[in-house]
């Protein structure tokens, strides 16, 4: 055998070798690329759920309104937590892979969970907003919202860990690394007394 | 017009021409290949030698890398319909959507997947400004519908219900299952050319290292080898598109005729199709993985095509004068339509009228305008907040299990118990949509269900394994499992369940006969608890299959669901004549006197959607 026909030999290997590792890669690339699709897809059903959330609150606070005489603080409170987590919301809707962004939702979300939870705590003193028909209407809503809301975070989180464990698993970690796949923020609630708060109410 | 089965038929058949055709393309590649392999060795006496190694290799290599590349795409495909949309980049658009122009698409999607008996197919958006749109999947459980923004931005409620009709005549005659199919064979031969790229670019960048003269001289083969490869894997490639595009025009008008069948509206396709040639975009997309679908869109989403025989669809113009024989040549500007609701009266559904027990399996696959108008207004008629419940997650299993519950309320006790244990909150919501959906009749069983799946599909794997392990304690704890009961948990399993069917495609009935006889035995059981009426049933329905000397018997009562289910997917995955007069032997046997009552005609429809045959709602007119 000549030296030629070994060195084509060797070259077929080494393509073939070369093109099964970018078969693999390009593989690895699309695996990667489809989770974070699916995650990002599930983010679409905690959005839903959110928006209808604040829709209902600025109906909360104006059947309280005419009930609450004292510390009216609280009603403005809600109101200003509300905003401030639809800031953090629309910044997370655009871009559910933003870390930064979802760890903000997050924080936003947590804080009008808390003050959602004062202003029941408040309301509990007026029998008179007890009693009204339109506010435990609201309640209820609120806190079926909120059923949905844990829902939907339950799967987006498990979306999300189905992307990060492929994410660092060797060996798709190399590619994940070359084209600058982001690990993914789980969506989750810290203060888990002030997402309970709502729910105690006129129970 | 064809019937389902024929058009299905149809549709594999095509399929076959088509593998045929890749084959004799591939055919023509390996020897294209050889005969190169043989000149440059005939440049070189010590090479002749070994020939016929030289030639094996080519051979069995090329064929092997063909094998692999198509094999590889097929497995990634299998996922199926949400695979091809999540490579697309497109958005899910959540069901509970309030968005205006998201509401109209979902709203014309949900009433064409009612009035054709299809579960609603999950629906993406595409991130583009040019009008298009495309279904995939292998079958209704998996199908999903993707649309460009513009084409939701862009086109009227017509103009959309027109182009969503045209989708659902892909997914009704088997058109996607073949699209995926042809991806996935394509892609064998892209990487032909793909590779000989690689090579290319490899050696490339080995000879500016080398000095040796002898190793030049290799590399100079090789080249040539590689740029054979490119070249004959481009051309591959060629013959390849042009075996999609012969396919894929015909199919069009196929689907623009159907369109314009299902809605009875021209104006609506016409005008959609005279949108895309006015507006600045028209149906392109920008997106670099379009080539590999292209095939499956609307109208043709790759730019520029100037040879108009390798297009993948037929030019605009003879679309529209197709439809609109009397057009004057003018494009529509692309204007955002106003967005006024559709106006449905919310009137009382018509009783479903009595139909004899041989008509059924002419009216699977089959929709006619009034099926789409009886899906607005069934869409009308339930109350917001069941249609509400429908579309999210969470609520959709509240919405499904209440469906699976006895309706006595003391039988139905335990089988709360059973859902408050598993979730409290989810039991508080069955409660409620009980409720609301037991004045409704059975003839909203199969339309609830149909909205839910797609919000059930947005579960995650955990969710969903949870979910279908509640529905089976549910139905077991239930003493008396109705026939509808039960056949409605079985399709809830099958639609969540998104992996292609395993079973084999059996072309005649003596293979399948144990699996008929369980499943008639089962519906003849459940629809009455009196064995003398069982039998007849039994017996009527057999008497529709035993022409060529088949023994069907009755099966012992011990059945259990897992063979129930094994023997429903089994039928289902064989071939349509087949399934055909399965269909036909449960419509007698679950109407043994040869008229289907509306309760029995949903029981039917359950079935025939556990079959993959759609039934459509029976109305007076076929």
């Amino acid at each position: 055998m000549t030296s030629t026909m070994i060195l084509i030999c060797v070259l077929c290997a080494i393509g073939l070798v070369g093109l099964i590792a970018a078969l693999w890669a390009v593989g690895a690339y699309n695996a990667l690329v489809a989770l974070r699709n699916r995650f990002k897809n599930s983010f679409a059903q905690i959005d839903v759920q959110l928006k209808r959330r604040y829709d209902l609150i600025p109906n909360l606070v104006e059947v309280a309104k005419g009930y609450i005489k004292h510390e009216r603080e609280t009603l403005e409170a809600v109101m200003a937590a509300r905003s401030g987590a639809m800031t953090a919301h629309g910044r997370a809707v655009a871009d559910p892979t933003d870390a930064g962004a979802m760890k903000q939702l997050m924080a936003a979300e947590g804080t009008l969970g808390g003050t959602l939870g004062r202003l029941m705590m408040v309301a509990e003193a007026y029998p008179d907003l007890k009693a009204n028909q339109t506010m435990a209407q609201l309640s209820e809503e609120l806190t079926s919202t909120e059923n949905k809301v844990s829902f939907a975070r339950q799967a987006y989180n498990d979306a999300v860990m189905a992307y990060n464990t492929q994410r660092e698993i060797f060996p798709s970690v190399f590619i994940a690394g070359m084209f600058n796949f982001q690990a993914a923020q789980l969506y989750e609630i810290e203060d888990v007394a002030a997402r309970q708060a709502p729910k105690v109410a006129f129970t | 017009m064809m019937d389902f089965f024929a058009s299905q038929d149809r549709a594999r058949r095509n399929s076959r021409r088509l593998v045929a055709l890749f084959a004799l393309s591939v055919a023509a590649i390996v020897v294209t290949l050889n005969a190169v392999a043989f000149g440059v060795m005939s440049q070189d006496p010590t090479w002749l030698a070994h020939r016929l190694d030289v030639h094996l290799w080519v051979t069995f290599g090329t064929l092997g890398m063909i094998a692999a590349g198509s094999a590889w795409k097929t497995a990634q495909l299998s996922k199926g319909g949400s695979a091809v949309a999540a490579m697309m980049g497109g958005r899910a658009l959540a069901g509970a959507s309030s968005i205006p122009a998201e509401r109209t698409l979902l709203n014309v999607v949900e009433e064409m997947a009612i009035a054709s008996g299809t579960p609603v197919p999950q629906v993406y958006v595409l991130d583009e400004p040019g009008i298009n749109a495309f279904a995939a999947g292998h079958g209704p459980s998996d199908a999903v519908i993707a649309v460009t923004r513009g084409c939701m931005e862009d086109l009227s409620r017509d103009e959309l219900q027109g182009v969503i009709g045209h989708e659902f005549s892909h997914l009704l005659n088997g058109d996607m299952r073949q699209n995926l199919k042809l991806i996935g064979l394509l892609n064998g031969i892209l990487l032909l050319a793909l590779s000989g790229r690689l090579l290319l670019r490899l050696l490339g960048s080995g000879t500016g290292t080398s000095s040796r003269r002898e190793r030049g001289g290799g590399n100079a083969y090789l080249a040539l080898a590689a740029l054979a490869l490119l070249a004959i894997g481009y051309i591959g490639y060629f013959f390849g598109t042009l075996i999609k595009a012969a396919l894929s025009r015909q199919r069009e008008y196929l689907a623009d005729a159907s369109s314009v069948q299902f809605t009875r509206n021209p104006d609506g396709l016409a005008g959609a199709l005279k949108k895309i040639g006015g507006a600045s975009g028209g149906s392109r997309l920008t997106n670099e993985r379009t080539e590999e679908v292209s095939h499956m869109f609307f109208a043709d989403a790759l730019s520029s095509r100037f040879l108009g025989f390798l297009g993948t669809h037929p030019p605009l113009p003879a679309r529209i004068r197709a439809i609109e024989p009397t057009w004057n040549g003018i494009w529509t500007s692309a204007a955002p339509p106003s967005r006024t609701a559709a106006v449905v009266e919310p009137a009382t559904l018509p009783p479903t009228p009595r139909i004899r027990s041989e008509q059924v399996v002419g009216r699977v696959g089959r929709i006619s305008p009034d099926h789409v108008g009886f899906g607005a207004r069934l869409l009308a008629a339930l109350p917001a907040a069941l249609t509400d419940a429908a579309r999210q997650p969470y609520s959709a299993r509240a919405a499904v299990i209440a469906l699976l519950l006895d309706q006595d309320d003391a039988k139905a006790a335990p089988q709360f118990e059973v859902i408050e244990r598993s979730e409290p909150g989810l039991a508080s919501e069955v409660r409620r949509l009980r409720l609301i959906e037991k004045p409704l009749g059975d003839g909203a069983r199969l339309p609830i269900v149909q909205l839910a799946l797609p919000s059930l599909r947005q579960m995650s794997d955990a969710q969903r394994g949870s979910f279908l392990a509640l529905i089976r304690s549910v139905v077991d704890t239930d003493g008396t499992v109705t026939r509808a009961e039960f056949v409605l948990a079985h399709l809830v399993k099958i639609h969540l369940d998104d992996r292609p069917s395993a079973a084999p495609a059996v072309a005649s009935i003596r293979p399948l006969l144990p699996d008929i006889a369980l499943l008639l035995t089962e519906l003849a059981r459940c629809g009455s608890s009196d064995p003398a009426r069982a039998s007849t049933a039994f017996a009527a329905a057999s008497a529709r299959l035993v022409d060529q000397g088949l023994q069907l018997r009755m099966q012992p009562n011990d059945a259990r669901p897992e063979d129930i289910a094994r023997a429903l997917d089994r039928i289902a995955a064989a071939e349509n004549g087949v399934k055909r007069r399965v269909l036909d032997a449960c419509a007698w046997c679950v109407a043994n006197d040869g008229e289907v009552t509306p309760s029995e005609a949903e029981t039917l429809r359950l079935v025939a959607d556990c079959l993959r045959c759609p039934l459509p709602p029976f109305l007076d007119q076929p």
